[in-house]
């Protein structure tokens, strides 16, 4: 029985909860307020649990029934919502981590402060490691999924302690439960199995116990029957090419998705990826993790053998099916491991302890060995300080509110019954998201949000607006890309408003905020004559600004202001110019938006001529009140522009202003 | 305690296993790398981001704002590009839609480009698990120039 996992003490409890509870305030500091790009998926991922539609491949069922009971929340919008979720559950996997380690910390490892300063170090170090962090505060399934791994553990370390049928099924259920939150925890049954062949082997000959154990799975299986029952709400092309609507169907949508990506390395390229994998793994940690989790994976091997084959099996599973997975950002994918690794991380650091301890209790006498100890165990909880620290600023995301200022001010300005074209399916999200939420402005018709494949009838007689380029070399391609035979490839698109860039580099982000209203005619790029209500009048090499009109000089941050910029062009060439708020670059974009070219081809030179460009700018909602410089710079050229001074308030908070010109109040839905 | 005994050998051997892959790995990857982190750079503070271009080179014709890869060329074939890059190695795929150009505008055909050139892409990122990158755009940047003393 020594080799039994220890019961907790209510002190443990109580540091799960304080660690649980750290981890979620420092989540909840740096949390995506709404919508973002973070994640390409994250924007269909916070709508889809509210709608109890069916998310991309393999479905994640259970993803969306817990993200349905946070949208329950009574506050911040939908999105924040499940934001929270990820927060929540990232921050349970950390309770859940710690509980997992403090069990299985050998009593004659190290005295029980050290253990615990031990197990509490490695946990804070897993809740601010970079990419533990990045998922915990956007909507998606990783963070959520690791408090289903701890508790799916957890759940098995008390069968193993109790070895009753009823505790096997909560295991059971729990683990096939955890499916619903990523698929490739089926990797882990192996290892479960031979756990349980070296726990009790006579437990096999006991039908109850089958009983419980195929129950609990089954039940908590049985969650993807909600695949075919919802399939019919799929709108992605990708999807809907392997809807989940027969056996084959459910097949190809869960353990056959992406098959192109499993596996996809030859035998040659297998060392390289098992250096990328060591080198994801020493950005958690630090390199010297690698010598620690060694060091713990001996002594859990000594102390607890059965315990090592149980975590060592689910580990190599994990690893060995995703060094060979082929996906673009293959960090997230290995959270699980790293969960796994910081169990081997507590056992080399609370290994090291215990040697520091010893050390002190030869040369120490009296009470001061006692004091050492807890000095030890003090400084070693301490150490989080560090990743905290380097992590803190990389992991905030509370700024990032770029969509909904851009799809707020969207709403407003689209005129009724128009259409607004945008990307389909899963990258459609961050404008569906307000009509399947809070049916924002059910008079505009998004012709992807109920299939990937429109027809041009759909579009008959309203005027057409869109937030993807949809035309000439730079239109968007790939499954959320518009059939092409939708509109005409001469229509003109002129970008009527301009949102501000998303905040950090991250996959997708690259992803330019812009609403473009679709002509058929070209758009007045040259008139005759300019009265700029702001003269300016300055030379850039070859290009002249003459002047701009700005429409106002008070604005309530979150909305956006109407920038006329008269231009001449005495040397064609490419210009950029950068607008700027204070040190706040706004945007970018080429004189003329993109149009200049096709103009100059079509309609006739612009040399030396008046270039107007008319647009609205989204003035972010994280901008605090008071006097902000409105200036420009063309590229290449170090010089500033004065275009005015703006007066930015803050009356009304970015979240009720979402939520307003959602069309809901925010005790609602 | 038999049992135990043999649980530890097997265990043990496991963890031999587990070191000597890791070394070998390593071994392997400073074999064809050196002792440079080309292949496999990752910023932690970037995640998935790239290096902003120096805005003076900005190629014509190209969609706005940054690229969504740059990197080092190491195989190429009519599918796809593999790229060493800050993040790691990245596999582009390329279709017959993929423009190719250099830094000058001028437009170039997949064939033109060879191992070791660096290469700005943008693309379209497609959903899911597996996350692709569909290039729309390549262009060959100019080879990178010695650091200076």
């Amino acid at each position: 029985m020594s080799n039994q996992p220890s019961r907790f003490q209510p002190l443990d409890y109580a540091l799960a909860l304080a660690l649980s509870s750290i981890a979620f305030l420092f989540y909840h500091l740096t949390l995506t307020p709404s919508l973002s790009y973070l994640s390409p998926d994250g924007n269909e991922l916070a709508t889809i649990p509210y709608v109890l539609g069916l998310a991309h491949m393999p479905g994640y069922p259970l993803y969306t029934w817990l993200g349905k009971v946070f949208t329950w929340l009574p506050f911040g919008d939908i999105a924040h919502r499940i934001n929270l979720m990820s927060a929540a559950l990232g921050a349970l996997g950390i309770g859940g981590l710690y509980l997992i380690t403090i069990s299985l910390l050998h009593p004659r490892a190290a005295s029980p402060v050290l253990r615990r300063a031990g197990a509490c170090l490695v946990a804070l170090l897993l809740a601010f490691s970079p990419t533990y962090w990045s998922q915990a505060v956007i909507a998606e399934v990783y963070a959520p999924n690791i408090a289903l791994v701890a508790l799916t553990l957890l759940a098995l370390l008390y069968w193993e302690r109790t070895r009753r049928d009823c505790h096997f099924f909560l295991f059971a259920l729990i683990f096939g439960l955890s499916l619903g939150t990523h698929i490739s925890n089926l990797g882990f049954a192996p290892a479960f199995i031979l756990f349980v062949l070296l726990t009790d082997r006579s437990v096999l000959k006991r039908p109850t116990w089958w009983l419980a154990g195929l129950a609990g799975f089954g039940l908590g299986l049985a969650q993807f029957a909600w695949l075919p029952f919802k399939a019919s709400t799929l709108n992605d092309r990708m999807m809907l090419e392997r809807a989940p609507t027969t056996l084959k169907g459910i097949y190809n949508y869960t353990l056959g998705a992406f098959p192109q990506f499993k596996f996809a390395f030859t035998l040659s390229q297998l060392p390289d990826r098992v250096v990328i994998y060591l080198y994801l793994l020493t950005r958690q940690f630090g390199w010297l993790s690698l010598i620690l989790g060694v060091i713990g994976l001996g002594t859990l091997l000594l102390r607890r053998p059965r315990h090592y084959h149980l975590l060592v099996g689910m580990y190599l599973v994990h690893v060995w099916f995703f060094i060979q997975y082929r996906a673009f950002d293959l960090d997230v994918f290995f959270l699980p491991a790293h969960f796994l690794w910081a169990i081997f991380l507590t056992f080399g650091i609370v290994e090291m302890l215990a040697g520091l301890a010893s050390i002190v209790n030869l040369i120490s006498r009296g009470q001061a060995p006692r004091v050492v100890h807890w000095l030890i165990a003090a400084l070693t909880v301490m150490v989080a300080i560090i990743p905290l620290s380097r992590n803190m600023t990389t992991s905030d995301h509370s700024y990032d509110v770029a969509i909904n200022d851009f799809y707020t001010n969207v709403w407003e300005m689209l005129p009724s019954d128009s259409a607004l074209l945008t990307q389909g399916g899963v990258f459609g999200y961050d404008a569906f998201y307000w009509q399947l939420v809070y049916d924002t402005r059910a008079d505009v018709l998004l012709p992807t949000l109920p299939t990937p494949n429109p027809s041009p009838s759909d579009l008959h007689g309203r005027e057409l607006y869109s937030t993807t380029t949809i035309t000439g070399q730079n239109r968007a391609r790939g499954p959320g890309a518009l059939p092409p035979n939708l509109i005409s490839g001469d229509i003109w698109q002129v970008p009527v408003l301009i949102g501000v860039q998303t905040g950090a580099p991250s996959l997708g982000g690259r992803r330019r905020l812009v609403l473009y209203h679709l002509i058929d005619h070209p758009p007045d790029l040259v008139v005759k004559d300019a009265k700029p209500s702001i003269r300016v009048d300055i030379d850039l090499d070859g290009v002249n600004l003459i002047g701009a009109d700005l429409d106002i000089r008070t604005i309530e941050s979150g909305g956006r202001i109407n920038l006329v910029l008269y231009w001449r062009i005495d040397q064609p060439r490419r210009f950029q110019i950068g607008t700027y708020l204070g040190d706040q670059a706004l945007e970018t974009h080429d004189i003329g938006f993109g149009n200049l070219e096709r103009y100059q081809a079509e309609v006739g030179p612009v040399q030396g001529r008046i270039i107007m460009e008319d647009y609205w700018l989204v003035i972010p909602s994280t901008t605090p009140a008071g006097s902000h410089a409105l200036t420009l710079r063309v590229e290449g050229i170090n010089k500033e522009i004065g275009v005015g001074i703006l007066e930015v308030i803050d009356q009304e908070e970015a979240m009720e202003r979402w939520l307003r010109i959602a069309g809901k109040s925010s005790s609602a839905p | 305690m038999v049992e135990n005994r043999w649980q530890i050998i097997i265990g043990a051997v496991m963890l031999l296993l587990i070191m000597l892959t890791g070394a070998f790995s390593l071994g392997v990857y400073i074999g064809r790398h050196g002792l440079s982190q080309e292949g496999l750079r990752y910023q932690p503070d970037q995640p998935g981001g790239m290096p902003e271009p120096q805005s003076a080179d900005r190629p014509h014709n190209l969609p706005s704002g940054d690229p969504d890869l740059i990197g080092l060329i190491r195989t190429l074939s009519p599918q796809g590009i593999q790229l060493a890059t800050q993040e790691g190695p990245r596999l582009v795929e390329v279709d017959d839609a993929t423009h190719v150009q250099d830094t000058e505008g001028r437009s170039l055909k997949l064939p033109d480009l060879r191992l070791g050139d660096i290469v700005a892409v943008f693309g379209d990122f497609t959903p899911g698990d597996g996350r692709r990158l569909l290039a729309t755009h390549v262009v060959r940047l100019p080879p990178r120039q010695p650091a200076q003393p």
